[in-house]
């Protein structure tokens, strides 16, 4: 466990110095404090504006430490032959796997909390000093439930990520093709509820089968995104809530190991 | 036990859709313990592919590699094995200190064995002074000496280099040669892969010559020389 911590901590420490890092980590924390402002010049209910803007925020933050840094990380480890310093230890390639995996996991939550504190604190003072008739009540535990699950969406992301790199060379290649699945998995949820509806019935037979394999194939991300739940504060459904962390965990854990077994017999030229 | 053993190795790689390139076809020698042992040929003659089949980095089409007996695909056979890529981009974001305790980690050393011998071997190397400098700002020749440092954390058994004095300058290259001399007063097998010959004769116990992938040579060092030249016109010739 020992080898996987040390990747791991080189992984996190080798992120938060990208400059592309900082950058994205200041224009989403100026977006979470403009949020109220943005949401001044909007028609409708101020705080639910701010606490939309700021949610997804948040997500965009997560979507791109995930997905471009755990794709450009591994391929610059490959292209530069960093990686022959690694793997030539005693070491398996599935710990380099999972070491990059936690590395890339640890700055994720890192990015995400600190803008998670910046959103908190610009909600708190538009709640205190909202100028509306009726102030409506934050659900502050939802929201924290939200940020939970935002951060296993974006562990996911980040095993997509790591199986596209576990094969191919190409930083592009693995970063368009894990944002090609991010847009697919955010919107399976939406198309099954299409199928199912009146429209759904003129769709033919072969078309709808071949939905249900993508349903079952691609990460249904839309389970794993309470941002509808914290905002207009719905009501939780503990045992779909528990299914969705299950699914999360068990869908990263296949792809870590997909990758695993693709890595361990690529060649490392 | 040889510290590297080779038996008919083959390993071919794809150009294209149908075009294969034979690297390496039929290698097989044995280096014994205690022996520094060069690896000459010209530049595409398969030494780099060799010593990748040798650190698990890629694996051979056919044949049987092994280091102390073991598999080299195993992760226990690179153990004892410390090893020196060919010009790798270092993490830029660590300092030197912090490189070789990366390496250590890597290695399961604990901090309490590693400060010890991290010290040592900065000092060996002349970097003591840079330790702490990140090592984006360590020239080309500070950067090959802290590769070897890192390949040395273990005190390991058996130490594996591709091309150690490339792209160094005259100074660069003598304090390598020094550094490879003082390995071989401590008993440790060495195992390095140049084209620069004259090196390799001053220092080398025994030489393998590989041309096109093939084994042409196998012995003491002394004629090494005049055996490249010949095996040279003989491969322009064909």
């Amino acid at each position: 466990m020992g080898k996987i911590i040390s990747i791991a901590k080189v992984t996190f420490k080798e992120g938060i110095r990208e400059r592309v890092f900082l950058g994205v980590l200041i224009f989403v924390g100026l977006l979470l404090i403009g949020s109220g402002f943005l949401a001044d010049l909007s028609i409708g209910d101020i705080l639910k504006v701010t606490q939309d803007i700021g949610l997804s925020g948040l997500s965009l933050l997560g979507l791109f430490v995930a997905l471009f840094l755990s794709t450009h990380l591994i391929a610059k480890d490959l292209d530069k032959k960093t990686i022959y310093l690694v793997v030539s230890k005693p070491i398996a390639r599935w710990q380099y796997i999972l070491g990059k995996f936690l590395g890339l996991s640890f700055l994720t939550i890192f990015a995400i909390f600190v803008g998670f504190i910046v959103f908190l604190i610009t909600l708190f003072y538009f709640w205190k000093t909202a100028k509306i008739y009726h102030v409506p009540q934050i659900a502050w535990g939802k929201h924290l439930l939200a940020f939970v699950y935002l951060n296993l969406k974006m562990c996911l992301l980040i095993a997509v990520g790591i199986f596209f790199s576990s094969f191919t060379s190409s930083a592009l290649v693995a970063f368009s093709f894990s944002l090609l699945i991010y847009f697919i998995g955010a919107n399976l949820q939406n198309v099954k509820m299409i199928l199912e509806s009146k429209v759904g019935e003129n769709i033919t037979p072969i078309l709808k089968s071949l939905f249900k394999l993508a349903y079952w194939l691609f990460p249904n991300l839309s389970l794993l995104d309470l941002k509808a739940i914290a905002v207009h504060n719905l009501p939780l459904n503990i045992g779909n809530l528990g299914l969705s962390l299950l699914y999360g965990l068990a869908y990263t854990a296949l792809l870590l190991l997909f990758a695993s077994f693709i890595f361990d017999r690529r060649e490392l030229n | 036990m040889s510290a590297i053993s080779l038996k008919e190795i083959y390993k071919t790689y794809k150009k294209g859709l149908r075009q294969r390139i034979l690297a390496v076809k039929n290698l097989s020698f044995a280096v014994e313990q205690g022996e520094i042992f060069g690896f000459v040929g010209p530049n595409g003659a398969g030494k780099s592919t060799t010593i990748k089949i040798l650190m698990g980095l890629i694996f051979a089409d056919r044949g049987e590699a092994r280091l102390f007996d073991l598999p080299c695909s195993h992760p226990k056979a690179r153990a004892k094995v410390g090893f020196v890529p060919e010009q790798p981009a270092l993490y830029d974001h660590l300092t030197g200190a912090e490189f070789l305790h990366f390496a250590g980690e890597l290695y399961g050393l604990s901090k309490k064995n590693f400060m010890e011998q991290a010290l040592k071997l900065l000092e060996k190397v002349g970097l003591k002074e840079a330790m702490n400098l990140k090592l984006r700002h360590y020239s080309k020749g500070m950067q090959q000496r802290l590769v070897i440092a890192q390949a040395l954390i273990t005190n390991p058994e058996l130490i594996i280099m591709d091309e150690p004095l490339s792209g160094l300058d005259p100074i660069g290259r003598m304090e390598i040669m020094d550094l490879i001399k003082s390995l071989k007063e401590e008993g440790k097998t060495i195992f390095f892969s140049s084209h620069i010959l004259h090196d390799v004769e001053t220092v080398c116990d025994r030489v393998a010559l590989i041309v096109r992938g093939e084994l042409k040579f196998l012995g003491k060092p002394d004629n090494i020389e005049e055996t490249f030249r010949e095996e040279i016109q003989k491969w322009a010739k064909s």
